[in-house]
């Protein structure tokens, strides 16, 4: 299977600090990938920085999309890469979608820009927002976003994001501010209409519950590292890096027995700015020998994941 | 028996033709965690804020300790034995006080420790309950993070003795991890201080680790009460069932049958 998207030595500097160091990534077409980790940890620096959202921050390495390299395209190209190659839906969809606009022409957008006609582009707005199960979708096109809820809204942001057939789409948190049941739908959704038209899915998320359903593979990223990588079968059964097993372990769960304590990862997630000597991890870690505040661990392969540990 | 210690009565608030929460009626008993879960627009909210005052109900009462809150002693007593916790905790911590001012605040206001001196080694004191140290004393906000910011609102609303504490959905905003040490810090406190806890959460997987009795809310009614065994293993109301049903569990096989449950049932 060859990769649709090629993350090669990806890093992310804004000023003189590096967010992002030498991530490496790939996504195969129509598998679902997450990247988990804390607040911090760089997983939406990434998603942002693979579409070069945010013209004040270096994004250095490679991101290849077939046979181009996204890093080096001018700003006018990425524009064009930007909604019709590789889309994105973000975390709040309040905020993302124009209040002032029908969400019709918002969904019917990047159609528009490539010179669809108005009609033409409003009808396949309407066939997108019904198949995101948008009732009544034709009519609603001349609807405003505050007349939807949050898990409607999200329908019209993936809409807008689908609208031209991307390859991929990154989606950075796109529940978090849903309602659990309203999440589970808008999740299924994703994975339908991806497996459906063979769309490629990264998904940053820092929720491990929804990774077990919804991802193929899992990369876990601390102080702007991977420090390992998965298929979720092997990561759920037991996570490499004692970082991923510190995660997995603190997620309160309501199908195991109740427990006296919730098992904690010591300290909080180091910075950027402040990272440690050696490996980022090794403050908080309880598998830490004195190697680890020496030399920082490369990434090694096991089996058919990756892990950044002296310990392993 | 535990005696009951804050009780909502028939509570109901309407807002213009829209009734966002009606006839709640739930106590909270000495020495227990109360959750009062429901999903956003469900009334959680409302029902906190005509709890504590902040909002005056259409209808319905709310008592403390066995009498009705009313009158200005009443409330005075109540806002120094109930405190709350919030949920944003970069919000809810003024960003030009240090740490001892705001954990000191209220035993100055209350009368509690009179001397700076005095403050200042209670509040070492709390600080080191929720595992925090001496040397955090004069440092502002901004230099701690947000699973910190959280232990510092516990410590202020501790540290006037309090027997009842209110947190709005205090883990929602933090990391898994961050959670967890909160989540820790709450229960750990609540025993050791015989305090009674009202927890609002949407997370029903948090609320199973810290509750005895939950209360869930479903657009602005209450669905089904019951202690912590009744709610999870036998729950009553399709809602609570649909609630439950819904939390994902990081296990890809049972997540993939959950699912796989969820979709038959939806058919």
């Amino acid at each position: 299977m060859t990769a649709v998207l090629r993350v090669e030595n990806l890093t992310v500097d804004v000023g003189n600090l590096r967010i992002v160091d030498g991530l490496d990534l790939e996504l195969r077409a129509g598998e679902r990938v997450a990247l988990v980790g804390e607040s911090g940890s760089g997983k939406s620096m990434t998603a942002r920085a693979l579409l070069r959202l945010d013209p004040s921050v270096t994004v250095g390495g490679q991101v290849w999309l077939g046979d181009r390299d996204l890093v080096t395209l001018s700003e006018k190209q990425m524009q064009r890469v930007r909604g019709t190659e590789l889309a994105m839906v973000f975390q709040d969809p309040s905020t993302a979608l124009n209040p002032l606009r029908r969400v019709g022409d918002q969904v019917a957008e990047p159609l528009r820009i490539r010179g669809v006609s108005r009609r033409d582009a409003r009808r396949r707005a309407a066939e997108m927002l019904d198949r995101l199960g948008v009732p009544r979708a034709a009519e609603r096109l001349n609807a405003y976003p505050h007349e939807f809820s949050g898990g409607m809204r999200q329908r019209v942001m993936l809409a807008a994001a689908l609208i031209t057939g991307p390859r991929v789409l990154i989606a950075d948190e796109p529940t978090t501010a849903l309602d659990v049941r309203v999440q589970e739908k808008v999740l299924a959704l994703i994975e339908q209409l991806a497996a459906e038209d063979g769309i490629a899915v990264l998904l940053i998320t820092h929720d491990l519950g929804i990774v077990a359903g919804f991802a193929d593979r899992v990369a876990v990223m601390y102080a702007g590292r991977k420090v390992e990588e998965n298929s979720v079968e092997t990561f759920f059964a037991g996570p490499s890096h004692p970082y991923g097993r510190g995660l997995l372990n603190s997620v309160p769960r309501v199908d195991r027995a109740l427990t006296e304590r919730l098992d904690t990862i010591p300290g909080t997630a180091v910075k950027p700015s402040a990272r440690p000597p050696g490996c980022s991890f090794h403050p908080r870690c309880s598998a830490a020998v004195s190697r680890c505040s020496a030399e920082a661990p490369v990434l090694v392969t096991i089996g058919s994941g990756q892990v950044a540990c002296h310990e392993v | 028996m535990r005696s009951d210690l804050l009780t909502a009565d028939g509570l109901t608030k309407r807002y213009g033709r829209f009734t966002a929460i009606e006839d709640v009626s739930f106590t909270l008993r000495a020495g227990e965690v109360l959750g009062l879960v429901g999903e956003s627009g469900s009334g959680k909210s409302t029902t906190v804020r005509c709890l504590v005052g902040l909002t005056k109900p259409d209808a319905g009462t709310v008592s403390y300790d066995g009498e009705p809150l009313q009158g200005r002693a009443a409330w005075h007593r109540f806002r120094r034995e109930a405190q709350m916790v919030f949920q944003d905790p970069y919000a809810s911590l003024n960003p030009r006080m240090t740490v001892a001012e705001i954990v000191g605040e209220g035993l100055r206001v209350h009368g509690i420790e009179r001397t700076a001196a005095g403050r200042r080694a209670r509040v070492t004191t709390l600080l080191g309950q929720v595992g925090l140290d001496a040397g955090d004393l004069d440092r502002y906000p901004r230099s701690f993070s947000g699973g910190q910011r959280q232990r510092i609102a516990i410590a202020r609303a501790i540290a006037v003795e309090p027997r009842v504490l209110i947190c709005d959905e205090p883990v929602s905003a933090l990391d898994v991890s961050v959670q967890a040490q909160v989540v820790n810090v709450l229960r750990d406190m609540g025993r050791e201080l015989g305090l009674s806890i009202l927890f609002i959460a949407h997370d029903l997987a948090v609320v199973r680790y810290l509750c005895d009795r939950l209360v869930v809310l479903d657009q602005g009614r209450i669905a089904e009460q019951g202690t912590r065994e009744q709610i999870y293993d036998n729950p009553q109301a399709p809602y609570t069932r649909s609630l439950l049903a819904a939390v994902p569990i990081p296990d890809p096989a049972a997540e993939r049958e959950r699912r796989h449950r969820q979709k038959e049932s939806a058919r």
